[in-house]
């Protein structure tokens, strides 16, 4: 570019710096919009890769029904692309430490699969220590050398664990839990030496498995081996059981039950019999019951194999997963738009610019100046301002707005996330559409007005519109009126641009206070609708309940008992939810189960499982189907849906007494129960049920609120900040948009002002058009505010979750509001500007 | 002093100056103008170009103020006025042709004089004003779509709308060659004749002087000559 045009070329961009700060500054906004999303995902990732990495997270997990023995572990190990195969051994019980108690999973420590992360003190060695988890620790103020006892449920000798009590060695992170408020049970981790292996029978709870690159054959594989390793088990448990009959056999042959000799499955089947009809001596009974059930039980299992879990089995992996991914889907919907109406205002402006020199261009033309060196001055405005806004807005991306998010999300993780960084990759595709844009709409612009001959550039543009044509059909309107729709109607582009610009950025604010809206609506609705009951009692022994129940009876509460267990549900992955399982028509008056089609109060007198609305659409179930669930205790039921009802929050599955054992072979003991305390004092109840042997916690019937909010909390700090964001998007189009529409019509304003139109007069001109594309900005802004809204909500829920997806009315009209305000003042300011025009620079044009 | 007029005084000028400030310097423009404006006069003020005569005219017009000296415009005072008196004044009594024409692109030609003629309440017909510049057959027309002498009438129909007392017209024949002009300046001249409306017009044309009542010549920011053409010439009698 020789020195003159440069000159020129620089000028021009001094001369429209207005625009240009515009175009920077909404290149700035989108782009730290779009980017801070895409930064924070990379990095939640990248940090989450690292220290599962750090940890040596295991890739599979194995468990089966009915254990796994040291053979099983060999051939595991020997499994072609098996890398690393660790034996764990794990119990459940209930930790004591002073007054303080807590239930607790044990289990065993691993070296090179699952390694915890030592953070105080050291790993245990003896078979009498053991290192917490932090946040078990925190809770129960434990220190290293702090003395603790595990006990079982019931409060007897623990199962599987060689003593009751154990010396903290230290203090740790495990990678099972990487979530310190994760719902699951807190670990206790001692030395493999610390578990009972003759009671285990030298069996194996679990193997944690690392693979090599194929992972999918070696879980082929390994799946195989299950089916084969499985069955060999079962076989010889059966078996064991054939063995474990003779003094079951022996007995009834003395009491007369059964003839000498009678082959084992008949006289089995015989002893159950006599058991049903009450035949059994008394004493028998339990011994009777007891094998009858453990024989049951293994027939049951006859048909399971080993169970093959990949990370997504760990519900804190699944919880970072969702994390990135909601975080993705706020990038590539919410953030997406801000890029979309940046992208269409920077090509108006520009554009607008180029038009308005059409004389310019026209008269360049006429002294012989090619295309492309009239294009170059305009290539250079439009490319030079959307780089530098582009960088600001990498800037601001990275070393702002990511913080943020970061640290939002940063107490939901035991390891460290604060590590902003820039994802080399989508910078690049949003440079380079942000550059390509600029040169297009430089492009485009000039080569229509290139294409047209010098004279006619140097000319007034003629309206393509007919006054004939569009005489009849305004005439209503006063000439004035008329004036104001043939502008809008000339000038097609910048209407289009103004309503979208004003439709997008009322959309991005209707979104973020729809979603806000919707998030706690669920709340509202799922604790004053749904929830009926205001406290939730466990308790370990029937006896801990009879006497709870006796206590509550007294305080003249109401209350319903419930057996509550954690399943997963089997349907292609294994999400968490829970069972609770009772007189569902005594159930349903403390959670409302209302059919989620009909609205109407669902009836529960059909046998089967009554799921929510969310499983139901994530499954894709109807009632009628089956549902496939795994208990705590590794049992597979496949239960037909009698019902599908209304939830927000939880993940519940209701189930009667009948299904429950028949799907189990195991009677349903209520350990929980729910109970309206309405307004009655607490603490007071709180003590008293405290003191009850074998009560295990209470806790507030909204603690899972507490959870949500803090789940929601950080996805609504994310939109409060995109919200922040569109509202200073909305300022910058709005200002920009209006300077441009102020600066095309200048000429017009001047002359009005020259013939006596009052300053009022001349503004009312302006405003009348800003009047209507404002409105109908704001008409397609709330739609489409609306639509995104939904499609975020649909993308954020999970299994667990769900939240409103209505409209919500406020949101529009807060969405409007903001736009007018913003609308009013913009305009206040720049329409300003013709009180102080000045007149005489049109006689000097 | 120009010579006692027999004719009302529309405008009285005294000691006008007007000075625009240039970087750290002041540029004197106008330096000390006493003039009068008369009803139903031609006036033309005439000069090279940069000597002041389109400030003069802004002054005259409303369109902007003056330094030091006075200005009385129908009687009223023009120095200490408010922005909406002057607003008014403009409304009421001033007419403008510019060279540039100016005209709204998206209204036709009887439109464009129609947009002015709203302003008052006792106006032209636009109709009739378009009929005065002899473009009846153009009124449909946007002016995208005439030539530039049709342009300058149609600003010449607009300026004369409201039935001004003063037309200010600002080299209004600068633009357009000289078969053009001379149809321009045929409108002008008639529209002082029958409508008896004051028209003072700016040019550096020293040929179009001859067609005016009185010349006045600025000669750097001063009056230097002020004659009154005892035999103005017709417009088509014009040649340059």
């Amino acid at each position: 570019m020789k020195y003159t045009r440069s000159l020129d070329a620089v000028r021009n961009i001094r001369r429209h710096k207005a625009s240009y700060i515009s175009i920077v500054l909404i290149a700035f906004l989108g782009v730290a919009a779009f980017l801070s999303m895409s930064y924070s995902s990379y990095a939640l990732k990248k940090a989450a890769s690292k220290a599962y990495r750090e940890m040596e997270f295991r890739e599979l997990e194995i468990v089966s029904p009915l254990m796994l023995t040291q053979e099983d572990l060999k051939m595991i190990r020997g499994t072609e692309g098996v890398v690393e195969a660790e034996p764990v051994y794990l119990s459940g019980g209930v930790a004591l430490c002073g007054d303080a108690h807590k239930s607790v999973s044990v289990l065993s420590l691993t070296e090179k699969v699952n390694s915890a992360k030592t953070i105080r003190g050291a790993e245990p060695k003896e078979s009498n220590e053991c290192a917490v988890e932090q946040r078990l620790a925190q809770e129960l103020d434990l220190k290293v050398g702090d003395e603790i006892y595990i006990v079982s449920s019931d409060g007897s000798s623990p199962t599987y664990l060689m003593q009751e009590r154990f010396t903290v060695t230290g203090i740790l992170l495990h990678p099972n839990h990487t979530n310190p408020t994760s719902p699951e049970t807190p670990y206790i981790l001692v030395a493999p030496d610390a578990f009972d292996h003759a009671a285990l029978d030298d069996c194996i709870m679990a193997v944690e498995v690392k693979t090599a690159k194929d992972r999918a054959e070696v879980e082929e594989r390994l799946t195989q081996l299950g089916r084969e390793r499985y069955m060999k088990r079962h076989a010889a448990l059966l078996w064991k059981q054939e063995e474990a009959a003779e003094p079951v056999v022996r007995m009834a042959e003395t009491e007369g039950l059964l003839p000498k000799d009678t082959p084992f499955y008949e006289a089995v089947e015989i002893v159950r019999k006599k058991a049903e009809t009450g035949e059994i001596p008394e004493t028998y009974r339990k011994l009777v019951e007891e094998y009858i059930n453990t024989f049951d039980r293994l027939n049951l299992l006859e048909k399971e194999s080993w169970i093959i879990n990949d990370e997504t089995a760990n519900i804190d992996y699944v919880s970072m997963k969702i994390d990135c991914e909601n975080i993705t889907k706020l990038e590539l919907s919410f953030s997406l738009l801000f890029i979309l109406i940046g992208a269409m205002v920077i090509y108006a402006t520009i554009g607008k610019m180029i038009d308005e020199q059409r004389e310019q261009i026209g008269g360049m033309k006429a002294f012989g100046m090619k295309g492309s060196e009239i294009f170059s001055k305009y290539l250079l405005f439009g490319v030079s301002s959307t780089a530098i806004g582009m960088l600001f807005g990498v800037l601001a991306a990275r070393f702002v707005f990511e913080g943020f998010v970061l640290h939002s999300y940063s107490r939901y993780y035991t390891y460290d996330i604060k590590h902003p960084v820039i994802a080399w990759i989508p910078t690049g595709i949003v440079f380079i559409i942000g550059i390509t844009l600029a040169v297009l709409a430089a492009y485009i612009a000039c080569r229509r007005l290139l294409r047209l001959a010098a004279d006619r550039l140097i000319r007034p543009q003629v309206p393509q519109f007919r006054p004939k044509a569009s005489a009849g059909r305004l005439t209503m309107f006063s000439l004035y009126g008329r004036l104001i729709f043939r502008n809008m109607r000339s000038d097609k582009k910048r209407i289009a641009v103004t309503v979208a610009a004003v439709a997008g950025c009322c959309a991005l604010i209707v979104t973020g206070f729809t979603l806000k809206s919707s998030m706690s609506g669920s709340v509202a609705r799922q604790y004053t609708q749904i929830v009926r009951f205001d406290e939730k009692i466990r308790y370990r022994t029937q006896e801990a309940g009879q006497m709870i129940e006796g206590i509550l009876r007294g305080n003249g509460l109401s209350y319903v008992a419930v057996h509550e267990t954690y399943i997963r549900y089997q349907m292609g992955d294994a999400t968490l939810g829970r069972l609770w399982c009772g007189n569902l028509s005594k159930v349903r008056d403390y959670l409302q189960m209302t059919d989620w089609k009909t609205g109407h109060e669902l009836k529960t007198d059909e046998k089967g499982v009554y799921i929510q609305r969310r499983i139901a659409e994530i499954y894709d179930l109807q009632v009628g189907d089956e549902l496939k669930l795994l208990t705590e205790d590794l049992q597979t039921g496949s239960v037909r849906i009698a019902g599908i009802f209304e939830n927000y929050i939880g993940s519940n599955v209701m189930m009667d007494r009948e299904t429950f054992v028949k799907q189990f072979a195991n009677e349903p003991e209520p350990n929980v129960f729910l109970v309206r305390t309405g307004k009655s004092e607490v603490s007071g109840l709180s003590e008293q049920i405290g003191k009850v042997e074998g009560f295990e916690s209470m806790e507030a019937a909204d603690a899972e609120r507490t959870m949500f909010e803090s789940l929601t909390s950080v996805v609504n700090g994310v939109i409060l900040l995109l919200v922040f964001l569109a509202a200073l998007m909305a300022a910058v189009v709005l200002s920009n948009l209006a300077h441009m529409y102020m600066l095309q019509k200048e000429k017009e304003l001047t002359i009005m002002r020259i013939n006596g139109f009052t300053v009022s007069e001349t503004v009312g001109y302006m405003v009348r058009d800003t009047i209507i594309t404002t409105l109908a900005g704001i008409v397609i802004g709330c739609a489409a505010g609306s639509g995104m809204a939904y499609y975020i909500i649909r993308s954020l829920e999970q299994p667990f979750t769900r939240m409103i997806r209505s409209v919500s009315p406020m949101a529009w009209l807060i969405g409007a509001g903001i736009t007018l305000v913003f609308t009013v003042l913009v305009h206040a300011v720049i329409l300003r500007k013709i009180k102080y025009m000045k007149l005489s620079d049109l006689t000097a044009a | 002093m120009d010579e006692i007029q027999e004719k009302t005084v529309l405008l009285k000028l005294r000691g006008v100056t007007k000075d625009f400030p240039s970087g750290d310097d002041v540029l004197h423009v106008l330096k000390g103008i006493d003039l009068n404006i008369y009803e139903n006069e031609f006036l033309v003020v005439y000069g090279e170009s940069g000597c002041g005569k389109s400030t003069l005219l802004n002054i005259i017009g409303g369109m902007d103020t003056l330094t030091a000296g006075d200005i009385t415009a129908f009687g009223k005072d023009h120095v200490h006025i408010s922005e909406k008196e002057l607003t008014q004044y403009r409304r009421k009594n001033v007419g403008f042709v510019f060279q540039t024409f100016n005209l709204l692109p998206n209204l036709t030609a009887r439109e464009n004089v129609q947009f002015i003629a709203d302003l008052v309440e006792d106006s032209m017909d636009a109709g009739e004003a378009i009929e005065k510049v002899g473009l009846r057959e153009r009124a449909k027309h946007f002016p995208g779509q005439l030539s530039q002498g049709q342009q300058q009438r149609v600003a010449i129909a607009r300026a004369i709308v409201k039935r001004p007392k003063l037309i200010l017209a600002d080299e209004p024949t600068a633009a357009l060659d000289y078969a053009t002009s001379i149809e321009v300046l045929s409108v002008i001249e008639n529209i002082v004749k029958t409508e008896g409306t004051t028209v003072v017009m700016v040019t550096h044309n020293a040929e179009i002087a001859k067609m005016a009542d009185r010349v006045v010549r600025l000669s750097d920011g001063k009056l230097s000559e002020l004659r009154s053409n005892a035999k103005p010439l017709k417009a088509v009698e014009l040649s340059w």
